[in-house]
């Protein structure tokens, strides 16, 4: 299993700091423990489970490590329904079906050597390799994001798990499939199920959580440049207020973004009252919310 | 902090120390797997302990595989690792922000262990982390204060819940803070613009926050101080609590209660998801259409095969709650998380009794809170005059009465109650009725099994008629009922 050559780009992972400074280069503000967790996933071969409320950055963070570390990233959408031809690999039956077709006029045809190896139909040409086998079979060394991992069947997650733990693919016709290099696998999940105990185990694990107000200033002036420090900071006290009333969907960091770049461009210097209502409508995603919010913020009505 | 270390902590290996943690938080409830602790002496390994987070992190992504996990697992690595010596460079980095607060500078060479840092004027310290907040002054409050007001006694089996008070009473946390965001309305009066609504909001919730950084503090401080006198499994046994999902809700204080709603929102969001996939993934009929039209795509042979989307059939759900008190808290729990889920059920009707029968469908409309949902109930009970003492006789009666006209095959009703009477007509022929009519009936019982049927508990009456009668005391035991049931 640890046959694999280990990748020229093994020193940006050599410890948190390095992580993190190269994440940041890239314009991926991660916390301690964010950049931690993922160099111990490197140093240790696993993938990592990302879990957390949606919009706190777990694709984002996928998509940065691969253009830090200069890997190609693959990426698999679950959905509920995906299966092996979608995830692993797939025979190409049509071209199969025609080959014989075509090759029944043939005279040296016959019905044994169809499925043999290399000269039949169960023949590497035939194979259509999806994202998992992909990750595994590219000549560089690659990142493997496999998004949002929790809509998929419990039934399905079997089959992940040969992929994650062994990093191999077991294709009945031309057996094992082995990685020839590692890769870097990320898992996101909105833990909207529980997932099954034997992938958990696989996979170290790594929660992003909301982040604090400071990370967050940070986060918005970096993507924002032009917004005033007083803006900035009303703006993340407003969503801080917000995250702590018992919404169905508190906003997340996206949606942070969202309302910065949208005074941005409205050239608002101030946050005040008018715009609260117009932040509300840019935060929240649900009606019954907006109304929760601005009774929640009408309660304490301005002295003075 | 102690100069010397107890017996019980001196003298274990890192290695043994991470096992006996593992071992305490398994203990906890904490699923955690062979390969797991392999993974995580592993990564323990590897681990950067410059810093002192770094053995955490390790220890974190290897342990902890759920979400609901991490606060158990943050209060017992605490107990089992010390902040070690990394912790103190760091704090001393930290010294240039202290010097604001130690206004009153009297070194004071009598406290041996505070020698080397100037002892803090507390009050003038508190009111700086109030105002400005600092994590490393609140700890250094904290390790003063304890030191001083505690009376911390070595040996004496005390639990940190004393110490901890006699502290914060003597730092006059609460009056200060209390002092603060009197200040705060008062500057927000007196200003001349007018502070947007925000503004005020923010600055009084940051002030909340920060008293609880300070008491966050004392508290560790103080387990520190009990992990060194007894050693860290004699603590961890003593505070050993369940993880939320384990809690007994009708038993439970009002802070595990906290715990348990926090615990019930995911658990909503994931039955909604487990509920709605079993209704989809009955197929086993073949759509001969569909599979035909995709097997143009292969000359004619069907290699994919197409199954007919099922038509999900949603139940029919009545429930019978009784409201009197010690079932309340328990019965308020359970609608709220099932009226979360009222798509998944083309009917729900939930009613409330103790001596009479009212409809409370209405009142759980939109409250997701539970807590919101508790006062709402009480309310309403008290409108009602829903009556004093428990008749389930008469209630069941009255629920036949208002809703068995519309029970058939699809219908499931849940009662939850303790099945105590008060020794009143059991009246079990009607409930007899409703199970003949309905599909089925479920009996939801807080109480343990072996409780059943002593004193005035009906439960060998009304069992035989029910479907199932279950014990359900935990946010998990209503969880897989429910997943039962869908």
């Amino acid at each position: 299993m640890d046959s694999a050559v280990v990748p020229m780009t093994a020193g940006a992972f050599a410890d948190a700091a390095t992580v993190k400074a190269r994440l940041a280069a890239v314009g991926y503000l991660a916390d301690d423990k964010t950049a931690g967790v993922v160099s111990l996933a490197f140093r240790l071969g696993k993938p990592l489970l990302i879990e957390g409320p949606a919009g706190t950055g777990k694709t984002q963070l996928a998509k940065s490590v691969a253009e830090m570390a200069a890997r190609p990233l693959i990426r698999l959408q679950c959905y509920e329904g995906i299966d092996e031809s979608k995830a692993l690999y797939e025979w190409d039956y049509r071209k199969q079906l025609l080959w014989i077709q075509a090759a029944r006029g043939d005279e040296a045809f016959s019905a044994d050597a169809v499925t043999q190896n290399g000269r039949g139909i169960f023949d590497e040409r035939f194979l259509l390799t999806r994202p998992m086998l992909e990750a595994i079979r590219s000549p560089r060394p690659a990142v493997l994001l496999v998004d949002e991992v929790d809509r998929v069947d419990a039934e399905t997650e079997a089959l992940f798990l040969e992929v994650l733990g062994e990093h191999q693919v077991s294709v009945p016709e031309l057996g094992r499939l082995a990685a020839r290099h590692v890769p870097l696998v990320f898992l996101t999940s909105n833990a909207t199920r529980d997932l099954s105990e034997a992938l958990k185990r696989r996979c170290l694990f790594l929660y992003l959580d909301y982040p604090t107000p400071e990370r967050e200033r940070e986060i918005v002036a970096q993507a924002v440049p032009g917004l005033s420090e007083t803006l900035v900071d009303r703006l993340v006290g407003l969503v801080d207020t917000l995250r702590r009333l018992n919404l169905k969907k508190p906003p997340s960091v996206s949606e942070t973004l969202d309302l910065a770049r949208t005074l941005h461009l409205l050239g608002a210097a101030e946050l005040d009252l008018a715009d609260s209502s117009l932040g509300l409508n840019v935060l929240l995603k649900y009606r019954e919310d907006v109304q929760i919010a601005g009774a929640a913020l009408a309660e304490r009505p301005a002295r003075g | 902090m102690s100069s010397s270390p107890s017996p019980a902590t001196a003298l274990v290996s890192p290695a043994e120390r991470i096992h006996r943690f593992i071992d305490e938080l398994r203990t906890r409830g904490m699923p955690i797997a062979m390969t797991e602790r392999v993974d995580a002496m592993r990564a323990a390994e590897i681990a950067e302990y410059r810093t002192s987070d770094g053995l955490r992190t390790a220890l974190g992504c290897t342990l902890v595989k759920a979400g609901g996990h991490l606060a158990v697992f943050d209060e017992v690595f605490d107990l089992y690792f010390q902040p070690s010596v990394a912790g103190q460079a760091a704090r001393d980095e930290h010294d240039g922000h202290a010097a604001d607060a130690t206004a009153d500078e009297a070194p004071d060479l009598a406290n041996g262990e505070q020698a080397p840092e100037a002892r803090l004027n507390l009050d003038h310290a508190v009111r700086a982390i109030l105002s400005h907040g600092s994590d490393a002054l609140a700890r250094q409050v904290a390790e003063q204060g304890v030191a001083e007001f505690a009376r911390f006694q070595p040996g004496l089996p005390a639990g940190g819940v004393m110490y901890e008070r006699w502290t914060l009473e003597a730092l006059r946390l609460d009056e200060l803070a209390q002092d603060r965001l009197t200040a705060i309305d008062a500057a927000a009066a007196d200003s001349a613009v007018p502070w947007p609504r925000l503004r005020l909001e923010l600055q009084r919730a940051e002030v909340k926050d920060r008293a609880e950084l300070l008491r966050g503090h004392v508290r560790r401080v103080i387990r520190e101080l009990l992990v060194a006198d007894r050693g860290s499994d004699a603590v961890a046994k003593t505070l050993r609590r369940p993880l939320a999902a384990d809690i007994d809700i009708s038993m439970a204080s009002r802070e595990e209660l906290r715990e348990v709603q926090r615990a019930m929102l995911s658990v909503q969001r994931k039955l909604a998801t487990t509920m709605m996939r079993k209704q989809r993934n009955r197929t086993d009929l073949i759509d001969v259409r569909a599979t035909l039209r995709a097997s143009m795509g292969t000359g004619g042979v069907p290699l994919r095969v197409v199954h007919r989307k099922p038509r999900p059939t949603k139940p029919r759900l009545y429930i019978l709650a009784d409201m009197s008190n010690s079932v309340a808290t328990f019965a308020t729990f359970t609608i709220t998380l099932v009226s979360a889920m009222s798509q998944m059920f083309s009917q729900l009707r939930s009613f409330a009794f103790i001596q009479n029968v009212a409809e409370v469908s209405d009142v759980f409309q939109n409250i997701r809170d539970p807590a919101q949902a508790r006062a709402a109930i009480r309310d309403f009970v008290a409108a009602n005059e829903l009556g004093t003492y428990t008749d389930y006789g008469r209630a069941l009666r009255q629920f036949y009465g208002a809703a068995g006209h519309q029970l058939e095959r699809r219908s499931t009703v849940l009662v939850f109650g303790d099945a105590r009477g008060n020794y009143l007509p059991s009246e079990e022929t009607t409930l007899s009725e409703i199970a003949g009519r309905a599909g089925s009936v479920y009996w939801l019982n807080p109480e343990p099994e072996w409780l059943w049927n002593t004193g005035d508990s009906m439960m060998h009456e009304y069992g035989p008629h029910c479907t199932a009668a279950v014990t359900c005391r935990t946010l998990n035991d209503l969880r897989q009922f429910i997943e039962r049931i869908g």
